[in-house]
C-alpha cells in the first residue's frame, strides 16, 4: 500500500541522526573492503598487461584444459545432485518413514566436515591403498588423482545445495495438490512431473545455481584428489594455485578472474530467482491461511 | 453410485479416529458427515475416497460403491471428484487448465480430443460462474472463487461420488452462507451422490438430505435434519445441534426430579436410555425455543428465574435467565411475546418447559 510510505516515524521511535549516519557508513565500508576492494584486485591485476596477456592467459593449453575440466566437473555433479536432490527432498518432505530425520542430518554432512577431509575419504576408499584400491588397479580403472576422483569429490561436497532449498518449499506446499491429482485420476509419475516439478522449479532452480557455483569453486577436496597434474587433472582453482606459485600473477588473476566472473553472474541469477521464489512462498501462505 | 462403508476402523497411533463404522448411503442423496474435530469424519471421507486405508483393509471392511467392492482400487480408479479444504488448486496452471486436468491425464485410449477437452472445461467453468476467469491464476482468485475452481475440476472427470472436506471452512461467512445454497442448488441440478464433512450443525441441516452424527470415532445417529433436530438419539446429539440447557437430577419410579423441575420420566426419556431408567443419575436437556415465559406463577411446574439479558437483535428474541440457585438459563422466545411481557433485565418471570429431553447415565451406582 502507498500510505505506509507516506506515513512519517514519529520522533520518539526514530534513532538519533548520527546513529543513522554511522551505521550505513560502516556497514557500506565493511562491504566495500573486504567484498568489493578483493574483487576489484583480481581483475585490476589481471588487465594489468593489456588485454592480449589477459586472453592469452585462457587459450594456453593448461589453463583451456582445467576451463575443460571445471566444465566437465561441474556438469556432472548438477546433474547427479539434481536428482538425488529432488529424490531426496521428494521423500522428506512429502512423506513420513523410517529414518527420515537421520536423513535430514545427514544431507547436510557435507557442510559439516571440512573439504580436505571429504577429499581424504574418496583417496581412504578408492586409493591405492585404499579399500577399493586394488581391485580398482587390477581392472586398470584409474578413481584418484583422475577425473572420477574430481567429479565424486565435488558432487559429495555440493551435494545440500538442492536438496536444502527445495525441502522447505516442498513441506510448505504439502502434499494435498498430489493428493488432488491423484483422485483426478492421474499415476504417480504423471503427478510428479506436472505438479511436483513446476511447483518446485524456482526452488530448483535456485538450489542448481549454488550448486554450480560451489562445484567449479571448489579448492580443498579437489586438491587432495587431484594430484595437480597439469592438463590432465586440474581445475581452474588448482590451476590459479599453481599459477601464484610460479609468480605468474597476472596469468593467475587473469584465470581467477573466470570464478569471479562466474560469482558475478551466480548473484544476479540467484537474485532474481529468490524474488519469483518468495512470491511463491506468499502465495502459498495466503492459500493456507484463510481470509 | 450408492455407498455402502462397512466395519471400517482406523488408528493413528494410540488415537482410534475411527471403530467399527458402518454406513450405507443412497444414490443421489447430498449427506453431511458432521461432527466435532476429532470425530472421524474427514478420516471416513478420506477412507471412502481412497486417500486413506482402513486397518482392517484385509480384514471384514468394506467401501461398496453400487455394490462393487472399491476397497482396494487406487484413488484415481474410483470415480470420485475429491474437494479439499484449502481447495488444492495446482498454484502453476490457470483455471481452465486445472479443471481440464483430470482428462487430460487420461491414458490415450479414453482420453477425450483436444478440442472436446476445451470445451468440456469451457462449460464447466460456466456451471460454476467463473466465465471470463479462465486463464487467471489460482491467486488471482478469491477464496469462494477458488473453491467453485475445485469443485468444477472435481466435476471435470465425472465422478460417480462427490466427496467434499470442509467445503466451506475456510470462507468468510457471508460467501459461504451463498456457496452452500449455491451447492444445495447444484446438486438439485447433478444428482450426483455427494458427502460433506462439517462442523457447523447449521450447516448441515441447511444443505443436506441426510446428516450423520459423529463423535469419537462412532456414529451417533443418522437421519434426516428434521429427525436429527427434533428426535436427537443422545444427549450428544442433542447438545452438539443447538443450544440447549441442562438440569442434573435423578430418576426413579417414572419420575424425573432435576433441580426445580419434575417430569414423568416415562413419557420424556429418550428410547435409547428407556430400559435403565430406574434410580439413575440423569439430565434433563431444554432447547432455548422451548421454554415457555409467564409472568404469572400459576401454570404448574415452572420454575422462577429473573432476567439477566435481553438480546432483541435477530429473528427472536434471546433472554439470559437466572434461577434461584444463580444458574444461568437460556430461553428464546417472539418478539411479539417479548413485547406482551415487557421483559427488561430485573424482570422476575416462570418458565416451563414445553418439551424437554431426558438422558440417564448409563453406568449408575
Amino acid at each position: 500500500m502507498s500510505h505506509t510510505s507516506s506515513q512519517r516515524k514519529s520522533p520518539a521511535t526514530r534513532d538519533p541522526l548520527w546513529l543513522r549516519i554511522l551505521l550505513p557508513t560502516v556497514s557500506i565500508g565493511f562491504i566495500f573492503l573486504f567484498l568489493l576492494l578483493p574483487l576489484l584486485a583480481v581483475f585490476a591485476e589481471a588487465l594489468r598487461k593489456g588485454l592480449g596477456v589477459y586472453f592469452a592467459s585462457f587459450t594456453e593449453p593448461d589453463a583451456w584444459s582445467a576451463i575443460k575440466l571445471t566444465l566437465l566437473t561441474a556438469g556432472v555433479s548438477v546433474a547427479a545432485n539434481l536428482v538425488f536432490g529432488l529424490a531426496a527432498a521428494w521423500a522428506i518432505a512429502k512423506h513420513r518413514f523410517f529414518g527420515r530425520s537421520v536423513l535430514i542430518t545427514l544431507i547436510d554432512l557435507p557442510f559439516a566436515i571440512s573439504p580436505v577431509i571429504s577429499g581424504l575419504i574418496f583417496v581412504l576408499m578408492f586409493g591405492l591403498q585404499g579399500w577399493f584400491g586394488p581391485w580398482l588397479r587390477d581392472h586398470n580403472l584409474h578413481v584418484i588423482f583422475a577425473t572420477p576422483g574430481i567429479i565424486l569429490a565435488t558432487v559429495f561436497i555440493t551435494f545440500p545445495f538442492v536438496a536444502r532449498q527445495l525441502i522447505p518449499l516442498m513441506e510448505a506446499q504439502g502434499d494435498e495438490q498430489e493428493q488432488a491429482a491423484l483422485t483426478l485420476g492421474a499415476s504417480g509419475w504423471t503427478t510428479f512431473w506436472r505438479i511436483t516439478l513446476p511447483g518446485a522449479k524456482w526452488a530448483l532452480l535456485h538450489g542448481v545455481i549454488l550448486c554450480n557455483a560451489r562445484a567449479m569453486g571448489e579448492f580443498g577436496a579437489v586438491s587432495v584428489v587431484s594430484g595437480h597434474i597439469r592438463g590432465m587433472t586440474n581445475t581452474i582453482p588448482l590451476h590459479v594455485e599453481i599459477l601464484y606459485n610460479e609468480y605468474n600473477f597476472t596469468a593467475a588473476f587473469a584465470v581467477a578472474s573466470l570464478l569471479a566472473l562466474l560469482a558475478i553472474v551466480t548473484l544476479a541469477a540467484k537474485g532474481a530467482v529468490e524474488w519469483r521464489l518468495n512470491r511463491i512462498r506468499q502465495e502459498t501462505l495466503a492459500q493456507e491461511i484463510p481470509s | 453410485m450408492s455407498i455402502q462403508v462397512r466395519n471400517i476402523s482406523k488408528s493413528f497411533g494410540s488415537f482410534h479416529a475411527l471403530e467399527k463404522v458402518s454406513l450405507t448411503i443412497p444414490d443421489g442423496e447430498l449427506v453431511a458427515l458432521l461432527g466435532p474435530s476429532g470425530s472421524g469424519k474427514t478420516t471416513l471421507l478420506r477412507i471412502i475416497a481412497g486417500l486413506e486405508e482402513p486397518d482392517n483393509a484385509d480384514g471384514d471392511a468394506a467401501v461398496l460403491f453400487s455394490g462393487q467392492d472399491v476397497l482396494h482400487r487406487p484413488a484415481g480408479q474410483r470415480q470420485v471428484g475429491f474437494v479439499f479444504q484449502h481447495y488444492a488448486l495446482f498454484r502453476h496452471m490457470s483455471v481452465l487448465e486445472n479443471i481440464a486436468f483430470g482428462l487430460r491425464v487420461r491414458p490415450r485410449k479414453t482420453r477425450p480430443p483436444e478440442a472436446e477437452i476445451r470445451r468440456r472445461a469451457a462449460e464447466l467453468l460456466g456451471l460454476v460462474q467463473l466465465e471470463g476467469l479462465g486463464h487467471r491464476l489460482p491467486s488471482e482468485l478469491s477464496g469462494g472463487q477458488r473453491q467453485r475452481v475445485a469443485l468444477a475440476r472435481a466435476l471435470a472427470v465425472e465422478p460417480g461420488v462427490l466427496l467434499l472436506d470442509e467445503p466451506f471452512g475456510a470462507l468468510d461467512a457471508r460467501v459461504r452462507r451463498d456457496l452452500r445454497s449455491w451447492l444445495r442448488r447444484l446438486h438439485d441440478d447433478l444428482k450426483v451422490t455427494s458427502v460433506f464433512v462439517t462442523h457447523d450443525q447449521e450447516e448441515a441441516l441447511e444443505v443436506a438430505d441426510r446428516i450423520v452424527v459423529m463423535n469419537k470415532g462412532k456414529i451417533e445417529q443418522i437421519g434426516t435434519p428434521e429427525e436429527i433436530f427434533h428426535h436427537p438419539a443422545s444427549e450428544f446429539v442433542m447438545r452438539f445441534i443447538g443450544q440447549v440447557n441442562l438440569f442434573h437430577g435423578r430418576v426413579e419410579g417414572g419420575r424425573g426430579q432435576f433441580g426445580p423441575l419434575v417430569v414423568d420420566a416415562q413419557a420424556q426419556v429418550a428410547p435409547s436410555s428407556r430400559a435403565s431408567a430406574a434410580g439413575h443419575n440423569a439430565r434433563l436437556l431444554v432447547r432455548p425455543h422451548q421454554w415457555l415465559v409467564s409472568v404469572r406463577d400459576d401454570i404448574p411446574l415452572s420454575i422462577p428465574a429473573q432476567v439477566a439479558r435481553v438480546q432483541s437483535a435477530g429473528p427472536a428474541v434471546r433472554l439470559e435467565l437466572r434461577d434461584g440457585q444463580g444458574e444461568t438459563i437460556h430461553a428464546e422466545i417472539s418478539h411479539e411475546r417479548a413485547a406482551e411481557l415487557r421483559l427488561a433485565p430485573q424482570s422476575r418471570v416462570y418458565l416451563t418447559p414445553r418439551e424437554t429431553r431426558v438422558f440417564v447415565d448409563e453406568y449408575a451406582i
